[in-house]
């Protein structure tokens, strides 16, 4: 799976307003109609990070799996947490949501 | 290009309408007599001659078994309809109206026309949704595009509004109902979720009040008018009339006279409805469409009070019980700011102009909301079960939607496998709705395991592709998918378009030329919004009921000339001429009344 992040052509600090915004602007350039494989790319780019939980998880659990190690892998989801930079009031939310 | 006109269509249960792009913006284009409504009525006259619109469905009430309304609600079945002496397919019968709406187009702007965008219901299935292209195709019209009705509605709207709009569209038909979930934001409609209910509308509510009538007439008088068919289609007409009426009024009367007769004597059919009786009878539908709001809402992640405009469509929203009990579930005020008998049509040719190239302004994103699946040996109810769902592609996926998943054979040397497509929601395949099948064969002799990569194209008209491939040899085997409507194709294509090409013949030897004329018939047909043509209308039905019944008593020679007034009633009634049917009228009277003398 490429990463949603790529697709859109946006970094993870990327927020909600942005996504959206960019998602809109690749809608207009790749309509369903007109170029229906980069529309789907950039839809599915955009429902994995919709949302703050979804976000989050596209954040933590993209990548490709090239680790040949258990470290390897460690040592690349430690940094992918550094990525994570949700604003508190989002996490508290995740918390507090079922 | 003139010839690259693509016509909107709103191929509706009761009445359907033809749009097209004029200037930039999309009109709708009336018929002869000025109305852009086409009743979706087919009917046969007297003498055989094609009646489409409003001449048919004049004629209902005088002659149900020679006319054929709600044909939609058979779209998709593998069935047959009888008129005059031959059987149609509902394809058949609704390319009858497509033609008409083509040449009313055609005349409208002066060169022949080829392609269409068809609306249909969103809930409609792939079965339904193949067998209005067909229509389409009997009709002479390439159908560039299927979309769904509640969208169609969405498209007339700006889609640059200043700031995010969310609406919900509740579009309750003739017959069908749908509610859709729709976010406009600069420039791109996207439909978010849809639900509904195919075989639930306003026609629904007529059965309703029917039989709520012939059950008080029943116990009145002890004759139950349903098991009259000419009595039965006055009381449906009747109650149609008076659904209207209450929309508008608290009560309302219903009145026939001579409906039926018992020991040689008329009854005559007299009965008040209240608006509350009704809505009581209609209730229980209505909380079926507040529960598929409620799935729409859930599946679009959006609460009640975020939605921004409440956009009506149908006929049947008219009914104020409709808005009582969405503006308590939404709480908010709802009104219908568009045309709801137009919207769908309006924007079927908005989507006709994006295709053909003009530049309209809207992006449509739109989805499905069926899941779409195979059936698969997997768990059921916490059993092994080869009845288990397995989902492809998701409901409320946006189109176009490609997905490829992976099965395994069960079996050692299993050379073929059985691949069934189901649509529905539920984990049981007995509970959904069979799409269509295939049968792989041929695979290699392998042990258990064999890869077969199923994938499932669902193209932006909601149609379906299955193609099937085992994974080691990497070739797509025998794949033919034998859906209901894929042997219709197959077995009729060729036949019904010799036969609609005869029928629609009759239609123009009966006065309306050929291309390109509009309206076979129609245009005799117009609607008598004259008071005294509808007197004289209303008159006729009664008459025609009272000389049926002196006609099995009569002699021979006196039958006779009363079935040839009755032809005369007919035909000035097709021709819609108020004093032709008062002199056929009054001669009737006379013969009618010396032979219940006699």
């Amino acid at each position: 799976m490429n990463d949603p992040y790529e697709t859109l052509g946006l970094g993870p600090e990327a927020g909600e307003t942005e996504i959206r915004r960019r998602y809109l602007e690749l809608v207009r350039e790749f309509p369903p109609d007109r170029a229906p494989e980069r529309f789907t790319e950039v839809h599915t780019a955009y429902e994995a990070l919709r949302d703050p939980a979804r976000r989050l998880g596209s954040q933590l659990f993209t990548w490709e799996t090239k680790h040949d190690s258990l470290e390897a892998l460690a040592a690349d989801l430690r940094g992918r947490l550094r990525r994570v930079r949700l604003p508190v009031a989002t996490l508290l939310e995740l918390a507090e949501s079922p | 290009m003139a010839e690259e006109t693509i016509i909107g269509i709103d191929l509706g249960t009761t009445n359907s309408e033809v749009a097209v792009i004029r200037d930039g913006r999309p009109v709708v284009l009336p018929g002869e007599d000025g109305d852009p409504i086409l009743p979706s009525v087919v009917g046969l006259d007297p003498q055989g001659n094609l009646l489409v619109g409003k001449a048919a469905r004049n004629q209902y009430v005088l002659a149900p078994e020679r006319t054929i309304r709600s044909i939609k609600r058979k779209m998709g079945q593998e069935t047959t309809v009888t008129l005059g002496d031959q059987k149609y397919t509902p394809q058949e019968i609704s390319a009858i109206i497509l033609r008409t709406l083509k040449r009313r187009a055609e005349a409208a702007l002066g060169h022949p026309v080829s392609r269409a965008v068809i609306t249909v219901p969103a809930f409609f299935n792939d079965g339904q949704r193949q067998a209005t292209r067909q229509a389409g195709e009997l009709a002479g019209l390439e159908v560039v595009r299927i979309i769904n009705e509640p969208t169609a509605a969405v498209l007339t709207y700006d889609p640059h509004p200043t700031e995010m709009e969310r609406l919900l569209v509740y579009d309750l038909g003739g017959g069908t109902f749908d509610v859709s979930l729709a976010q406009i934001e600069n420039g791109v409609v996207e439909i978010r979720a849809s639900h509904g209910d195919t075989q639930l509308g306003g026609d629904d509510f007529d059965q309703l009040l029917m039989d709520h009538i012939c059950n008080e007439f029943r116990d009145e008088h002890g004759v139950d008018l349903r098991t009259l068919p000419a009595s039965k289609a006055r009381v449906l007409r009747a109650a149609e009339d008076a659904k209207k009426r209450l929309s508008s009024e608290p009560v309302t009367w219903v009145e026939e006279e001579f409906i039926a007769e018992k020991d040689g004597r008329p009854l005559n059919l007299k009965m008040e409805v209240h608006r509350h009786e009704f809505e009581e009878l209609i209730r229980p539908l209505l909380l079926k469409t507040l529960t598929c709001l409620d799935q729409a809402l859930s599946d679009g992640k959006v609460q009640a009070q975020q939605i921004d405009k409440v956009v009506l469509v149908g006929g049947a929203t008219r009914t104020p019980l409709i808005h009582q009990l969405l503006e308590e579930r939404l709480g908010r005020p709802v009104h219908s700011e568009i045309e709801p008998d137009l919207a769908v049509a309006l924007g079927a040719s908005v989507q006709g102009g994006l295709i053909a190239g003009i530049d309209l302004g809207p992006i449509l994103v739109d989805i499905t909301p069926h899941t779409l699946g195979i059936e698969a040996l997997g768990e059921l109810y916490g059993f092994m079960s080869h009845n288990h769902f397995s989902p492809i592609i998701e409901r409320n996926t946006p189109l176009p939607a490609s997905r490829t998943e992976i099965y395994s054979t069960v079996h050692d040397n299993q050379d073929g496998a059985d691949i069934r497509i189901f649509q529905g929601e539920n984990p049981d395949t007995r509970y959904n709705t069979l799409v269509g099948e295939f049968k792989v064969e041929g695979l290699a002799e392998v042990p258990a395991g064999n890869q077969i990569l199923v994938r499932f194209d669902l193209d932006l008209s909601g149609i379906l592709k299955v193609t099937a491939t085992e994974r080691a040899t990497g070739l797509a085997k025998h794949v033919v998918i034998d859906s209901a409507t894929e042997r219709f194709r197959k077995r009729q294509r060729s036949d019904a378009v010799d036969r609609l090409d005869a029928m629609m013949s009759t239609a123009a030897e009966a006065g309306a030329p050929a291309l390109p004329a509009p309206g076979v018939g129609e245009a005799a047909g117009a609607e008598p919004v004259d008071p005294e043509l509808r007197t004289a209308l209303e008159a006729a039905e009664v008459m025609r009921a009272k000389a049926e019944r002196v006609l099995p008593s009569a002699n021979a020679e006196d039958a006779e000339e009363l079935r040839a007034m009755l032809d005369d009633l007919s035909t000035a009634v097709n021709a819609q001429a108020a004093d032709r049917i008062r002199a056929t009228l009054r001669e009737l009277e006379d013969l009618v009344f010396y032979l219940e003398d006699a």
